[in-house]
Protein backbone atom coordinates (compact mmCIF):
# COMPACT_ATOMS: atom_id res chain seq x y z
CA UNK A 1 0.00 0.00 0.00
CA UNK A 2 2.63 2.56 0.89
CA UNK A 3 4.61 3.05 -2.30
CA UNK A 4 1.10 3.47 -3.92
CA UNK A 5 0.12 5.86 -0.86
CA UNK A 6 2.84 7.85 -1.97
CA UNK A 7 2.25 7.99 -5.85
CA UNK A 8 -1.43 8.54 -5.21
CA UNK A 9 -1.20 11.94 -3.63
CA UNK A 10 -2.75 14.52 -5.39
CA UNK A 11 -2.13 18.43 -5.69
CA UNK A 12 -4.22 19.18 -2.29
CA UNK A 13 -2.50 16.77 -0.56
CA UNK A 14 1.15 17.64 -1.49
CA UNK A 15 0.30 21.79 -0.71
CA UNK A 16 -0.77 20.24 2.55
CA UNK A 17 1.84 18.56 3.67
CA UNK A 18 4.12 21.52 2.42
CA UNK A 19 2.03 23.37 5.17
CA UNK A 20 2.83 21.15 7.63
CA UNK A 21 6.28 21.40 6.70
CA UNK A 22 5.89 24.93 7.09
CA UNK A 23 4.05 25.14 10.12
CA UNK A 24 6.59 22.94 11.90
CA UNK A 25 9.59 24.81 10.54
CA UNK A 26 8.39 28.45 11.57
CA UNK A 27 7.70 27.04 14.97
CA UNK A 28 11.17 25.72 15.32
CA UNK A 29 12.78 28.79 13.29
CA UNK A 30 11.30 30.81 16.11
CA UNK A 31 13.02 28.45 18.63
CA UNK A 32 16.23 29.03 17.03
CA UNK A 33 15.50 33.35 16.80
CA UNK A 34 15.02 32.91 20.61
CA UNK A 35 18.58 30.93 21.31
CA UNK A 36 20.55 33.47 18.96
CA UNK A 37 18.40 36.71 19.43
CA UNK A 38 18.28 37.03 15.71
CA UNK A 39 16.35 36.78 12.81
CA UNK A 40 16.04 33.86 11.08
CA UNK A 41 14.60 33.08 7.86
CA UNK A 42 13.63 29.67 6.40
CA UNK A 43 12.23 28.74 2.27
CA UNK A 44 8.73 27.27 1.82
CA UNK A 45 9.46 23.67 2.56
CA UNK A 46 9.92 21.20 -0.63
CA UNK A 47 7.58 17.98 -0.45
CA UNK A 48 9.21 15.55 -2.69
CA UNK A 49 9.46 11.77 -3.03
CA UNK A 50 12.79 11.12 -2.96
CA UNK A 51 13.98 7.20 -4.35
CA UNK A 52 17.01 5.98 -2.08
CA UNK A 53 19.38 5.15 -4.57
CA UNK A 54 18.98 9.87 -4.39
CA UNK A 55 18.89 10.35 -1.07
CA UNK A 56 22.28 10.81 -0.64
CA UNK A 57 22.87 12.97 -3.04
CA UNK A 58 19.23 15.39 -1.98
CA UNK A 59 21.00 18.40 -0.56
CA UNK A 60 23.82 18.43 -3.34
CA UNK A 61 26.78 18.31 -0.95
CA UNK A 62 28.26 15.27 -1.79
CA UNK A 63 31.40 15.45 0.32
CA UNK A 64 31.16 18.22 1.96
CA UNK A 65 30.91 18.50 5.54
CA UNK A 66 27.95 18.37 7.67
CA UNK A 67 26.75 18.07 11.07
CA UNK A 68 23.58 16.26 11.29
CA UNK A 69 20.70 15.52 13.89
CA UNK A 70 18.63 12.60 13.95
CA UNK A 71 15.61 11.88 15.76
CA UNK A 72 13.48 9.44 15.62
CA UNK A 73 9.81 10.57 15.99
CA UNK A 74 7.28 7.78 17.83
CA UNK A 75 3.27 8.69 18.83
CA UNK A 76 0.20 8.92 16.71
CA UNK A 77 2.38 9.25 13.46
CA UNK A 78 6.02 7.94 13.40
CA UNK A 79 8.58 9.23 11.31
CA UNK A 80 12.23 11.02 11.22
CA UNK A 81 13.77 14.22 11.84
CA UNK A 82 16.81 15.28 11.00
CA UNK A 83 18.89 18.71 10.81
CA UNK A 84 21.89 18.93 8.54
CA UNK A 85 24.65 22.03 9.06
CA UNK A 86 27.07 22.52 6.74
CA UNK A 87 30.31 22.38 8.69
CA UNK A 88 31.12 25.97 8.66
CA UNK A 89 27.52 26.76 10.02
CA UNK A 90 27.81 24.82 12.23
CA UNK A 91 30.95 26.36 13.68
CA UNK A 92 29.45 29.84 13.59
CA UNK A 93 26.14 28.68 15.56
CA UNK A 94 28.29 26.45 17.99
CA UNK A 95 30.33 29.77 18.89
CA UNK A 96 27.09 31.85 18.79
CA UNK A 97 25.65 29.39 21.43
CA UNK A 98 28.94 29.75 23.43
CA UNK A 99 29.27 33.57 23.52
CA UNK A 100 32.29 32.80 21.53
CA UNK A 101 33.57 35.41 18.80
CA UNK A 102 32.15 34.51 15.21
CA UNK A 103 34.80 32.40 13.36
CA UNK A 104 37.30 31.82 16.02
CA UNK A 105 37.07 27.86 16.29
CA UNK A 106 37.60 25.76 13.11
CA UNK A 107 36.48 22.19 14.50
CA UNK A 108 33.95 20.81 16.78
CA UNK A 109 34.81 19.98 19.51
CA UNK A 110 32.80 17.47 22.14
CA UNK A 111 30.63 20.64 24.25
CA UNK A 112 30.38 22.17 20.76
CA UNK A 113 28.47 18.90 19.87
CA UNK A 114 26.57 18.39 22.88
CA UNK A 115 25.53 22.19 22.34
CA UNK A 116 24.13 21.41 18.39
CA UNK A 117 22.62 18.19 19.73
CA UNK A 118 20.46 20.12 22.11
CA UNK A 119 19.45 22.66 19.27
CA UNK A 120 18.54 19.87 17.68
CA UNK A 121 16.13 18.67 20.09
CA UNK A 122 14.81 22.02 21.30
CA UNK A 123 13.91 22.54 17.67
CA UNK A 124 12.50 19.18 16.96
CA UNK A 125 10.58 19.50 19.86
CA UNK A 126 8.97 22.97 18.07
CA UNK A 127 8.68 21.45 14.85
CA UNK A 128 6.54 18.54 16.41
CA UNK A 129 4.57 20.70 19.01
CA UNK A 130 3.32 22.71 16.13
CA UNK A 131 2.66 20.14 13.55
CA UNK A 132 0.40 17.96 16.27
CA UNK A 133 -1.34 21.37 17.21
CA UNK A 134 -2.21 21.41 13.47
CA UNK A 135 -2.95 17.62 13.00
CA UNK A 136 -3.94 17.12 16.67
CA UNK A 137 -1.58 13.96 16.83
CA UNK A 138 0.30 13.13 19.87
CA UNK A 139 4.07 13.35 18.01
CA UNK A 140 7.08 12.66 20.17
CA UNK A 141 11.00 13.16 19.58
CA UNK A 142 13.21 10.20 20.79
CA UNK A 143 16.98 11.27 22.21
CA UNK A 144 18.67 12.90 19.46
CA UNK A 145 22.17 11.60 18.16
CA UNK A 146 24.84 13.59 16.40
CA UNK A 147 26.98 12.40 13.31
CA UNK A 148 29.86 14.75 12.00
CA UNK A 149 31.61 13.61 8.68
CA UNK A 150 30.35 13.44 4.99
CA UNK A 151 26.99 14.73 3.83
CA UNK A 152 26.13 12.06 1.52
CA UNK A 153 26.97 9.34 4.72
CA UNK A 154 24.96 11.36 6.84
CA UNK A 155 21.59 11.47 4.80
CA UNK A 156 22.13 7.78 3.62
CA UNK A 157 22.49 6.37 7.78
CA UNK A 158 19.63 8.11 7.88
CA UNK A 159 17.53 6.87 5.01
CA UNK A 160 18.88 3.05 6.18
CA UNK A 161 16.33 3.98 9.26
CA UNK A 162 13.47 4.06 6.83
CA UNK A 163 14.88 1.66 4.00
CA UNK A 164 13.82 -1.99 5.24
CA UNK A 165 10.29 -0.97 4.70
CA UNK A 166 10.69 1.33 1.41
CA UNK A 167 12.71 2.14 -1.37
CA UNK A 168 11.40 5.78 -1.73
CA UNK A 169 10.58 8.32 0.82
CA UNK A 170 8.17 11.74 1.07
CA UNK A 171 10.75 14.09 2.19
CA UNK A 172 9.69 17.38 3.26
CA UNK A 173 12.91 19.56 3.27
CA UNK A 174 13.27 23.28 4.76
CA UNK A 175 15.75 25.30 3.99
CA UNK A 176 17.10 27.33 7.14
CA UNK A 177 19.13 30.73 7.63
CA UNK A 178 19.89 33.91 8.96
CA UNK A 179 20.04 37.53 8.42
CA UNK A 180 23.99 37.26 8.26
CA UNK A 181 24.25 33.65 6.50
CA UNK A 182 26.43 32.51 9.44
CA UNK A 183 23.41 29.99 10.08
CA UNK A 184 22.24 27.82 6.83
CA UNK A 185 20.83 24.49 6.81
CA UNK A 186 18.23 21.85 6.07
CA UNK A 187 15.32 20.46 8.39
CA UNK A 188 14.19 17.15 7.36
CA UNK A 189 11.17 15.61 7.63
CA UNK A 190 10.14 12.35 6.75
CA UNK A 191 6.38 10.73 7.68
CA UNK A 192 6.50 6.87 7.05
CA UNK A 193 3.81 6.20 4.54
CA UNK A 194 1.17 4.56 7.22
CA UNK A 195 1.75 8.05 8.82
CA UNK A 196 0.86 9.87 6.16
CA UNK A 197 -2.19 8.79 5.85
CA UNK A 198 -3.15 9.41 9.25
CA UNK A 199 -1.89 13.09 9.17
CA UNK A 200 -3.87 13.52 5.86
CA UNK A 201 -6.88 11.88 7.97
CA UNK A 202 -6.43 13.93 10.39
CA UNK A 203 -6.44 17.44 8.05
CA UNK A 204 -9.27 15.65 6.70
CA UNK A 205 -7.93 15.20 3.50
CA UNK A 206 -8.17 11.43 2.86
CA UNK A 207 -6.66 9.71 -0.32
CA UNK B 1 40.45 11.01 -16.90
CA UNK B 2 38.49 8.37 -15.54
CA UNK B 3 34.59 8.11 -15.86
CA UNK B 4 32.84 7.30 -12.64
CA UNK B 5 29.55 5.44 -12.63
CA UNK B 6 28.03 5.96 -9.47
CA UNK B 7 26.51 2.94 -7.85
CA UNK B 8 23.49 4.84 -5.38
CA UNK B 9 22.05 3.12 -2.37
CA UNK B 10 20.61 -0.35 -2.70
CA UNK B 11 22.14 -0.26 -6.34
CA UNK B 12 25.04 -2.59 -8.34
CA UNK B 13 27.17 -2.32 -11.14
CA UNK B 14 29.39 -4.03 -13.59
CA UNK B 15 32.07 -2.53 -15.55
CA UNK B 16 34.84 -3.86 -17.88
CA UNK B 17 35.42 -0.67 -19.81
CA UNK B 18 38.87 0.51 -19.23
CA UNK B 19 39.62 3.98 -17.59
CA UNK B 20 35.84 3.55 -15.74
CA UNK B 21 36.00 3.44 -12.21
CA UNK B 22 32.85 2.49 -9.49
CA UNK B 23 32.03 5.34 -6.80
CA UNK B 24 29.90 4.60 -4.01
CA UNK B 25 29.65 8.13 -2.09
CA UNK B 26 29.37 8.62 1.39
CA UNK B 27 28.97 4.74 2.82
CA UNK B 28 28.03 5.28 5.85
CA UNK B 29 26.17 2.07 7.68
CA UNK B 30 25.81 0.97 4.31
CA UNK B 31 28.84 -1.42 2.82
CA UNK B 32 30.43 -0.93 -0.48
CA UNK B 33 31.03 -4.60 -2.22
CA UNK B 34 34.20 -4.32 -4.36
CA UNK B 35 34.43 -7.23 -6.37
CA UNK B 36 36.97 -7.84 -9.21
CA UNK B 37 38.23 -11.10 -11.49
CA UNK B 38 42.17 -10.06 -12.46
CA UNK B 39 42.20 -12.44 -15.42
CA UNK B 40 38.91 -10.83 -17.41
CA UNK B 41 39.42 -7.96 -15.74
CA UNK B 42 35.86 -7.67 -14.64
CA UNK B 43 34.92 -5.00 -11.64
CA UNK B 44 31.37 -5.08 -10.02
CA UNK B 45 30.00 -3.00 -6.89
CA UNK B 46 26.87 -3.46 -4.70
CA UNK B 47 25.94 -0.64 -2.38
CA UNK B 48 24.15 -3.10 0.13
CA UNK B 49 21.57 -1.09 2.80
CA UNK B 50 20.98 -3.84 5.19
CA UNK B 51 21.68 -7.11 6.04
CA UNK B 52 18.63 -9.09 5.29
CA UNK B 53 15.74 -9.33 2.93
CA UNK B 54 13.62 -11.10 4.88
CA UNK B 55 11.05 -12.38 2.05
CA UNK B 56 11.16 -8.35 0.34
CA UNK B 57 11.32 -9.08 -3.13
CA UNK B 58 11.56 -5.55 -4.28
CA UNK B 59 14.83 -3.43 -5.25
CA UNK B 60 17.14 -7.05 -4.78
CA UNK B 61 19.95 -4.69 -4.47
CA UNK B 62 19.29 -2.99 -1.27
CA UNK B 63 20.00 -6.44 1.00
CA UNK B 64 23.06 -8.06 1.32
CA UNK B 65 21.47 -11.72 0.89
CA UNK B 66 19.83 -10.32 -2.29
CA UNK B 67 22.29 -8.09 -3.87
CA UNK B 68 25.89 -9.87 -3.56
CA UNK B 69 24.14 -13.09 -5.59
CA UNK B 70 22.93 -10.69 -8.18
CA UNK B 71 26.19 -8.49 -8.49
CA UNK B 72 28.54 -12.29 -9.05
CA UNK B 73 25.89 -13.41 -11.66
CA UNK B 74 25.90 -9.60 -13.46
CA UNK B 75 29.77 -10.51 -13.84
CA UNK B 76 29.74 -13.80 -14.67
CA UNK B 77 27.79 -12.95 -17.32
CA UNK B 78 30.36 -10.27 -18.58
CA UNK B 79 32.90 -12.86 -18.11
CA UNK B 80 34.27 -13.05 -15.07
CA UNK B 81 34.47 -16.66 -13.10
CA UNK B 82 33.42 -17.04 -9.10
CA UNK B 83 36.58 -18.88 -8.51
CA UNK B 84 38.57 -15.95 -9.45
CA UNK B 85 36.66 -13.25 -8.28
CA UNK B 86 38.23 -11.55 -5.25
CA UNK B 87 36.72 -8.82 -2.79
CA UNK B 88 37.40 -6.08 -0.95
CA UNK B 89 34.80 -4.35 1.72
CA UNK B 90 34.33 -0.90 2.81
CA UNK B 91 31.84 0.95 4.84
CA UNK B 92 29.64 -0.80 7.79
CA UNK B 93 30.45 2.28 10.10
CA UNK B 94 28.22 4.06 12.88
CA UNK B 95 27.93 7.77 12.20
CA UNK B 96 25.19 8.86 14.81
CA UNK B 97 27.22 7.55 17.90
CA UNK B 98 26.72 10.31 19.75
CA UNK B 99 24.33 10.98 22.47
CA UNK B 100 20.64 9.39 21.98
CA UNK B 101 19.42 6.68 19.69
CA UNK B 102 20.72 6.65 16.26
CA UNK B 103 18.93 5.10 13.19
CA UNK B 104 18.37 1.38 13.76
CA UNK B 105 22.01 0.70 16.23
CA UNK B 106 24.02 -1.10 15.01
CA UNK B 107 23.73 -1.73 11.23
CA UNK B 108 26.97 -1.05 9.78
CA UNK B 109 28.29 -4.12 12.13
CA UNK B 110 25.18 -6.29 11.14
CA UNK B 111 25.83 -5.55 7.56
CA UNK B 112 29.04 -6.80 7.31
CA UNK B 113 28.55 -9.38 9.33
CA UNK B 114 25.98 -10.64 7.23
CA UNK B 115 28.19 -9.67 3.46
CA UNK B 116 31.22 -11.60 5.29
CA UNK B 117 28.84 -14.60 5.69
CA UNK B 118 27.52 -14.69 1.93
CA UNK B 119 31.00 -14.56 1.07
CA UNK B 120 32.04 -16.73 3.04
CA UNK B 121 29.23 -19.01 1.39
CA UNK B 122 30.08 -18.71 -1.94
CA UNK B 123 33.64 -18.93 -1.13
CA UNK B 124 35.11 -15.93 -2.22
CA UNK B 125 37.99 -14.65 -0.71
CA UNK B 126 37.69 -11.11 1.31
CA UNK B 127 40.81 -9.77 0.47
CA UNK B 128 40.78 -6.51 2.34
CA UNK B 129 38.36 -4.79 4.38
CA UNK B 130 38.09 -1.22 5.52
CA UNK B 131 34.80 -1.97 7.59
CA UNK B 132 33.55 -0.23 11.21
CA UNK B 133 34.20 2.83 13.34
CA UNK B 134 32.52 5.70 13.44
CA UNK B 135 33.37 7.90 9.99
CA UNK B 136 31.73 8.33 6.63
CA UNK B 137 33.40 6.44 3.82
CA UNK B 138 33.80 7.00 -0.11
CA UNK B 139 34.86 3.67 -2.11
CA UNK B 140 36.35 3.44 -5.88
CA UNK B 141 36.74 0.40 -7.75
CA UNK B 142 39.05 1.07 -10.87
CA UNK B 143 38.90 -1.25 -13.90
CA UNK B 144 42.74 -2.54 -12.98
CA UNK B 145 41.34 -4.09 -9.42
CA UNK B 146 42.47 -1.07 -7.69
CA UNK B 147 40.70 0.06 -4.07
CA UNK B 148 40.82 3.43 -3.28
CA UNK B 149 38.51 4.62 -0.09
CA UNK B 150 38.64 8.14 1.41
CA UNK B 151 37.35 9.64 4.85
CA UNK B 152 37.20 12.81 6.35
CA UNK B 153 39.82 12.10 8.54
CA UNK B 154 42.42 10.47 6.87
CA UNK B 155 41.81 11.65 3.20
CA UNK B 156 42.23 9.30 0.34
CA UNK B 157 44.29 6.23 0.43
CA UNK B 158 45.04 2.64 -1.43
CA UNK B 159 43.10 -0.08 0.45
CA UNK B 160 44.32 -2.75 -1.97
CA UNK B 161 44.56 -3.59 -5.78
CA UNK B 162 42.53 -6.58 -6.11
Amino acid sequence: MTTQTLNSMDELALSALKEVGNIGAGNAMTALATMLDQNVDMSVPRVGIIPLSEFALMTGGEETISVGVYMPVEGDAPGHVAFLWPEASALRLAEQLMGLPLGSTDSLDEVACSALTEVGNILASSYLVAIGEMTELNLLSCPPALAYDMTSAILSEVAAAFASMEDQALTITTHIGEAFGAVDGFFLYIPEPGSLKIMLHALQLDI
Amino acid sequence: MNASLMVGMAEYKVTRTSGEVLVALGLGSCIGVCAFDPTARVAGMAHVVLPQSAGHEQSPGKFADTAIPLLIAQMVQQGASPARLRVALAGGAQLFALGGSGPRMEIGARNAAAVQEILERSRIPIIASDVGGKTGRTVHLFTDGRVRVKTIGQGERDLITL
